[in-house]
């Protein structure tokens, strides 16, 4: 008698493959896509799927976290200011007060705790998974509305050219959430396409640029809400060393912003069973 | 000027904490004395706040338009290279202007940004005796011909008249050293760290939220109501507070004891 049940291999491998098909399925339409699970993509989604969204949070990387897992120069200590230790109280990762309003914890902690409150509140991942294209609609005032996103398995972008004829595929959902930091894919992706002139980085004078972060955090063209350090990017803001109050505060913003367009959205309910808090 | 009493409205658009109101206020009041009809005007009848969404987004756009994101190549009213302002710039603005945020850094073109708000002031208003005056953290500049660049302002003659509480910290010059210490930590790519730099000058200087950015605000008030009733912008008097401060140091040094105005601004002040 083993330790284990007695299950064959072919067993498990059916396992695997229907009930990822069966959830991929599931989310081919979600009410919010957030590209970029670092961490304001994670606060994000955690409180999205509280309230009721559904929401699937796409990954280039396996592993998730982004930057979230280290601080400056590789240190994993990070540091937040007030307020946003609230939101560690809100995870419940302990901290620790080390000036007037200035918090350290460690990145494992709060990350690992970011994400586990994501995938209790139900929000479903998809990693190894590269955000490629937006999906374009006409919206209810003619104007294109972003509804959905292209995607690829992240390796098939690490293929020699002859063999990428792979093609991806498109999931679609109410609203996108560019959480990819720096690069702001979705918004490059826009800009690209000619739908949106951005500033670009050119200094301005700005000292205290966590706050134009946080506060900059919302709808940037229809259908697209973008979050986290991208906002630095969309918005020309400077560019900021690690600073994960801003990315928490701003991940919560995000959401915010996204069940306030869903709330606005005709047809829109919350998903029942859902932890939906006040 | 007209019989009755000259009409100052104040607006506010997130001064900051520096400013205390009630003491600007009647700072002012003791200045001018019975020749001063002040009010501070409540947002919700501020013609720089409409309620009705659509009024508020229209001038949202507007002032989105005035933001001067490149500053090398943007010229004023929105010559060289400005971009037309996107969706989220514009949810931004009315972001602002309904409160939600109040960030400031951005710099916006000045001259423009007044012409935005002038013409959401009322026909009625725009006379010699009603000035509008808007409080603001909100940063602006105007572009000086003569170096090619933009510079900082900490007010704005003119109807409206604007004071930025934003500009009396950045705009007022400080030694050389600042600058390149400053420009140095940019490159390292901390937002923070300027501040920091800053915060430690500690009262040698004028600092965001600083308390003595209410006796600047009277003084700039001044400088407002100064050009709006004879059209002159400052004052060469040494030691009044009517002197245009180019410096930090001079501003300070302008505000440490009681800020006065010269014998004959005084008399101004007393005859309008
Ligand atoms: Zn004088």
């Amino acid at each position: 008698m083993g330790l284990f049940a007695k299950v064959g291999e072919k067993e498990i491998s059916r396992a695997i493959v229907d009930e990822f098909a069966r959830e991929f399925n599931d989310y081919a339409e979600s009410d919010v896509i957030i590209v970029g699970a670092g961490p304001s993509g994670l606060i994000a989604a955690g409180d999205l799927a509280a309230a009721g969204a559904k929401v699937m949070v796409i990954e280039t990387n396996n592993y998730l976290g982004g930057g979230y897992w280290v601080g400056g120069f590789m240190m994993n200590t990070i540091t937040v200011r007030a307020p946003a230790h609230k939101v560690l109280d809100e995870l419940g990762v302990p901290y620790k007060e080390v000036s007037s309003g200035l918090f350290t914890t460690t990145g494992p902690h709060a990350c690992s705790k970011t994400i586990a409150r994501a995938c209790d509140n139900g929000v479903k991942f998809q990693n190894v998974t590269r955000f490629e294209d937006v999906v374009l609609r006409s919206g209810i005032d003619g104007q294109p509305r972003v509804a959905g996103v292209v995607m690829n398995w992240s390796p098939v972008a690490a293929l020699p050219h002859e063999i990428t004829c792979m093609d991806p595929i498109a999931v679609e959902s109410r609203l996108v959430i560019d959480a990819t930091g720096h690069d702001a894919c979705v918004m490059a992706k826009l800009r690209d396409n000619g739908l949106v002139d951005l500033p670009g980085h050119e200094s301005m004078w700005v000292e205290r640029s966590e706050d134009l972060i946080v506060e900059h955090t919302g709808v940037a063209y229809p259908g697209v809400i973008v979050s986290g350090m991208a906002v630095a990017t969309v918005y020309g803001l400077p560019r900021m060393g690690p600073t994960f109050g801003a990315m928490l505060l701003s991940g919560k913003r995000a959401a915010a912003a996204a069940l306030e367009e869903l709330r606005a959205t005709a047809g829109w309910k919350p998903r029942i069973g859902a932890k939906a808090r006040a | 000027m007209g019989t009755g009493p000259l009409r100052l409205r104040l607006h506010l658009d997130h001064p900051g904490a520096g400013v205390d109101l009630p003491r600007l206020c009647a700072e002012l009041q003791q200045v001018i004395g019975r020749g001063l009809d002040l009010e501070v005007v409540p947002s919700e009848r501020s013609a720089f706040c409409p309620a009705d969404p659509a009024a508020r987004r229209a001038l949202a756009q507007a002032i989105a338009a005035t933001k001067v994101t490149h500053p090398a190549t943007d010229r004023p009213s929105g010559q060289g290279t400005r971009r037309r302002p996107f969706e989220g710039e514009i949810q931004f603005e009315a972001r602002r202007l309904g409160g939600d945020a109040s960030a400031a850094g951005i710099l916006y073109d000045g001259f423009w940004l007044q012409q935005v708000l002038a013409a959401a002031l009322p026909s009625t208003q725009m006379r010699r005796d009603w000035l509008h005056l808007l409080l603001t953290n909100r940063l602006i500049g105007t572009f000086d011909d003569s170096d090619r660049r933009w510079h900082a302002r900490m007010v704005l003659c003119g109807q409206p008249s604007i004071v930025s509480t934003t500009g009396m910290v950045l705009a007022p010059a400080l030694p050389r050293d600042f600058y390149t210490q400053r420009h140095l930590h940019e490159q390292s790519g901390s937002g923070v760290l300027g501040e920091h730099l800053r915060a430690q000058m500690g009262e040698a200087v004028v600092q965001h939220d600083d308390p003595r950015q209410t006796q600047v605000a009277v003084s700039l008030t001044l400088q407002a109501l100064l050009y709006w009733t004879t059209l002159e912008a400052f004052c060469t008097t040494a030691g009044c507070r009517l002197v245009d401060a180019h410096t930090q140091a001079a501003l300070v040094a302008l505000h440490e004891d009681e800020p006065a105005l010269c014998p004959r601004h005084g008399h101004w002040a007393g005859a309008l």
